[in-house]
């Protein structure tokens, strides 16, 4: 194993990080702000992916494609918070079960519109080709997966830091409460959270296509992963969901590289250390 | 008419019936204390006229118009001022971004960053500070100042003294009269009777959920039976 199943394992699993970023960071604020489990994020994921590809099929550019996928993604999403979730965001078992009645229902709509054979997607054609460095060779859109997410991210962190809307989803996250007293409308910020959650899980599936392509399942593959980062990170915690992902995104691919027998489980060995060591997560506040 | 007349309200947790019949009334330019021992329902009869705990029966007024069915957001939004009881400053926002979440309302008037700095300049010192990083002292001046942002004509203050240095409570009695002065309603808990005393125009006190003295609070003073009976001091 020389310098180069290194590299390559590295960057393959910044990569992967990167897309489990665009699911879990939605994830991860939900349940701050509002106390839902959202099991029907990675559906989103899925969703966002399927919609993207039969428009590729038709024509369209891959990153239109992709931001119409998490447009609708999140259209539809905003329907099931207004119509039910809406009224369970203190009741976190309701949620759950809502969401994950959701999560089947997407799962069957997708089977019955798009069957059960595997879709690829391909990346687009600009970024489609491999870079090799020495005896070194990954696909290039590797990198275009890592640049965008870290924007995203980027996006993600000004827009919580730096605006108004942003205090005012930190405030709540702190003391829900509070904030009311004080004369939020904290169920403004609970309609926009949870859309610009699916929003980026929808747009997610696009741009993770390249590498996970999409097929019926593939959403309760990534649930574990998704809820593996929110756990290492902490919940509610956006610098947790960045830096969770990247350390899931590693430990996957070098899991999957060194102990093949064992993929699934190399995951759970950091969610497990946490949960020992630090219960709140790396980034999360005290439980 | 008073700004704020609660009047003959029911409030409770589930099943337990804390507000049984509660009756009061609060004035602009005027400091209402509630007084009463520990667990007698001072905080909820805050929370019942913030929309916290909406009560299941009975009115809440303010400025003339029925408010105990609507949202605290709104309540807060016609000029409602919270200042809680453990301050609930929120941890991660700075002095400056506390404020900012203080101005949601809009209502123009006297209180912005500015003039609130003004009134306590160690704020403005502290302004990039994490909420969770400040003093006792330095976080009621917060809660204080963050609900005067939204420039209130009633202030709500559940135990602004709990927790605070014998100096800095007397800081706050006199930022309890300068208030005053500017013509706000200030309905204030207080577990600390010398404090409640020189600041307050009427007193309720209040024992197991009902009203059982109203009044001047100067008879508190020296009416021994009221403070042993009512009070426990
Ligand atoms: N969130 C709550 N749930 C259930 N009971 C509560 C809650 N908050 C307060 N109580 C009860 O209501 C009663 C009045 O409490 P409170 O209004 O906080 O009293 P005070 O502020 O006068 O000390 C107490 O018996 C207390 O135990
Ligand atoms: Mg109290």
């Amino acid at each position: 194993m020389g310098i180069q199943f290194y590299v390559q394992n590295a960057l393959g699993g910044l990569a992967y990080g990167s897309l489990l970023f665009l699911i879990a960071s939605g994830l991860t604020l939900i349940f701050g702000l509002m106390r839902i489990i959202n099991l029907a994020q990675t559906a989103f994921y899925l969703l966002g992916a399927y919609i993207g590809l039969s428009l590729v099929g038709q024509g369209w550019n891959f990153w239109l494609a992709g931001l119409a996928g998490g447009v609708l993604t999140m259209a539809l999403g905003l329907a099931v918070y207004s119509a039910f979730l809406h009224r369970y965001h203190a009741d976190p078992l309701t949620s759950l079960l809502l969401t994950l009645g959701f999560a089947l229902i997407l799962d069957d709509g997708i089977l019955a519109r798009w069957g059960g054979d595997p879709h690829a997607i391909a990346p687009p054609a600009m970024l489609g080709g491999s870079i090799t460095v020495g005896s070194l060779v990954f696909p290039q859109y590797w990198l275009a997966l890592i640049g965008i997410s870290f924007l995203i991210a980027a996006i993600m962190f000004l827009s919580l830091q730096r605006t108004m809307l942003g205090v005012i989803i930190r405030a709540s996250v702190d003391d829900e409460e509070m904030a009311r007293g004080l004369g939020v409308d904290v169920n403004r910020a609970f309609y926009i959270v949870f859309a610009a959650g699916a929003l980026i899980a929808g747009l997610g599936g696009m741009l993770g296509g390249p590498i996970t392509s999409a097929y019926p399942g593939l959403d309760g593959e990534l649930l574990p992963l998704a809820f593996a980062v929110v756990i290492v990170g902490g919940m509610g915690s956006l610098t947790g969901a960045f830096v969770g992902s990247l350390l899931i995104g590693l430990v996957n691919a070098f899991g999957k590289a060194m102990f093949p027998e064992l993929s699934y489980f190399t995951i759970f060995v950091p969610v497990a250390l946490i949960m020992a060591f630090r219960p709140q997560g790396l980034f999360g506040r005290k439980l | 008419m008073s700004l704020l007349d609660v009047v003959d309200i029911h409030t409770y947790y589930e099943h337990s019936h804390v507000l049984q019949g509660v009756s009061m009334q609060a004035e602009s330019g005027t400091v209402t204390a509630l007084l009463g021992r520990n667990g007698v329902g001072k905080t909820t009869l805050i929370r019942s006229v913030i929309g916290f705990t909406p009560p299941r029966t009975g009115r809440v007024a303010f400025a003339g118009e029925a408010i105990e069915k609507l949202p605290s957001h709104e309540i807060a939004r016609r000029g409602v001022g919270l200042v809680p009881q453990g301050r609930r400053i929120f941890p991660s926002l700075t002095v400056r971004e506390n404020l900012a979440v203080g101005g949601v309302p809009g209502r123009p008037g006297r209180w912005t960053a500015e003039t609130v700095y003004e009134l306590f300049p160690r704020l403005r010192e502290r302004s990039g500070n994490y909420g969770g990083q400040l003093s006792g002292g330095e976080q009621q001046m917060l809660a204080i100042g963050r609900a005067l942002m939204a420039n209130p004509v009633l202030l709500l203050m559940d135990e602004p003294s709990e927790g605070l240095a014998p100096l800095i409570v007397r800081e706050l009695e006199a930022t309890m009269s300068r208030l005053k002065e500017t013509g706000l309603a200030i309905v204030l808990v207080e577990q600390n009777l010398p404090l409640a005393l020189a600041v307050a125009d009427t007193a309720y006190i209040i024992s197991k959920g009902r009203v059982v003295f109203h009044g001047d609070p100067e008879i508190l003073r020296t009416d021994h039976a009221v403070r042993t009976t009512f009070l426990g001091i």
